[in-house]
């Protein structure tokens, strides 16, 4: 299995982000995204996270970026909390492995 | 550093909690759109409806970019629900591109239709690009009553099918209606018509005055009496705990502004022709978007027409009941030609339903 923080990931465009009154969201467009009943609210690391996933940063970028951003974060927690926050966009259809 | 999740919340939820997180901010979280005042039926209550031939009022609907831009500028200034009526939205050829357009600007969008131009083809793309809900006026459980209200024959039938293209593709409608003298004995064969399909069903019991010309005949001309109305109301399931609820929630006097809605706070109204308004019956003065920015429409000239004063004393000023009163200032002037004025038919109404519903 290859180290997950190479991957690289794009963000799917058949989920759109919002931001309103301060929300940050998740909006479902198109029949092959999640739960099309559903929107999804992001908390601001969860924000942060979707607007470094722009195709170009691996998640070890991401990671060494959330460490700079969040001191005293400890490094393993944040991987973990990273991968798993990026399994859950991927399952919804948020976002693709390039 | 908190954990980073991704909670799925229904709509209704969601709303509650946008509701919160605006708090007293003016954000135009939701906005009704008319692609047209056209309309290929011809009901004779519809406070707003011209002929689809009319060429006049086609040539002053907004074009296709025209909508991009304002699209554009609603999801900047925050909206979030966005809601395409018209006339039939449906009428206009480009339909698809608006609609595909507002998705993609991350709008939850839902469709205000007759349903009787809903082909498999369209059900097929609603299907791909799913509404948060399409809400179908039914006037009738008979083509009788259906056509004789909508002018048109077979419209009946076509209203049917269109249901029967969504239901079979799981999109989310809910069906509405208006009650009116013509309609009146049907009411209930349309409700139970609903509930057969499951499908969430809702009355107006109110015809309005028109906001264009119609059909020729004076919408109001249509109402039920003010005792029909309640005696509706009293067949329905929960009818008195919720007029009894409502009242012990809301029970006051207006403040000292003549609009007390969330038009203008939470929501605004675009018009075929570009032109904002607070609401859908609110015309007396509009913005042009064709001319200015929303952004400036809702942030000034919005925000001077909610909150206009009173200017005079009128019975309504004092009246603590208008939770159960169906006036507003828009209602009254389209009544009376005057916001500040009493609308007697729907104050007649609020006066029974506490008679009849409250302790």
């Amino acid at each position: 299995m290859s180290d997950p923080l190479g991957r690289r990931y794009q963000r799917d465009p058949s989920i759109v982000y919002r931001e309103i009154a301060g929300e940050a969201i998740l909006v479902p467009i198109r029949r092959r995204t999640g739960d099309l009943e559903s929107i999804y609210t992001l908390n601001p690391v969860g924000a942060r996270i979707w607007h470094f996933l722009d195709g170009d940063r691996t998640l070890g970028d991401i990671k060494a970026r959330l460490l700079l951003e969040f001191e005293g974060a400890e490094p393993e927690q944040v991987e973990a909390d990273l991968c798993e926050f990026v399994d859950q966009l991927v399952q919804v259809g948020g976002l693709v492995e390039i | 550093m908190d954990c980073p999740s991704i909670p799925d919340l229904n709509y209704s939820d969601f709303g509650k909690q946008l509701g919160e997180a605006v708090g007293n901010r003016r954000i135009p979280l939701s906005a009704m759109i008319e692609l047209t005042e056209r309309c290929n039926l011809r009901c004779q209550h519809c406070y707003i409806s011209t002929s689809a031939m009319d060429a006049d009022a086609k040539s002053k609907e907004l074009s296709t970019e025209q909508w991009y831009r304002i699209l554009d500028e609603l999801a900047e200034e925050g909206t979030l629900w966005l809601r395409i009526s018209g006339g039939e939205p449906l009428l206009r050829p480009d339909f698809r591109d608006i609609y595909v357009y507002a998705k993609s600007k991350g709008f939850l969008v839902s469709l205000f239709t007759n349903a009787t131009l809903i082909t498999p083809a369209l059900a097929d793309f609603l299907h791909e690009w799913p509404p948060e809900n399409v809400a179908i006026t039914l006037y009738g459980a008979t083509a009788e009553t259906y056509e004789r209200i909508t002018g048109i024959p077979g419209s009946f039938q076509r209203c049917r099918r269109g249901i029967d293209l969504l239901r079979e593709r799981g999109i989310p409608f809910k069906l509405r209606t208006v009650v009116m003298t013509l309609n009146l004995d049907e009411y209930w064969s349309i409700r139970a018509y609903a509930e057969e399909i499951g499908a969430d069903f809702a009355h107006d019991p109110v015809v309005r005055p028109a906001v264009t010309d119609g059909v020729g005949r004076n919408p109001v001309d249509l109402r039920i009496t003010p005792e029909q109305v309640v005696e509706l109301e009293k067949a329905l399931p929960m009818a008195e705990e919720e007029w009894q609820r409502l009242a012990r929630d809301y029970w006051s006097k207006p403040g000292d502004t003549l609009y007390n809605c969330g038009a203008g706070l939470r929501s605004l109204h675009i018009a075929a022709d570009g032109m904002l308004y607070l609401c859908a019956m609110s015309r007396e003065r509009g913005y042009s978007l064709i001319d200015g920015s929303l952004r400036e429409g809702w942030r000034e000239f919005l925000y001077e027409v909610r909150y206009q004063p009173f200017t005079k004393e009128f019975a309504c000023r004092d009246c603590e009941m208008s939770v159960l009163c169906a006036r507003c200032p828009a209602f009254a002037a389209l009544e009376n030609g005057d916001p500040e004025s009493v609308v007697e038919y729907v104050c007649q109404i609020a006066h029974l339903r506490a008679e009849t519903f409250l302790p």
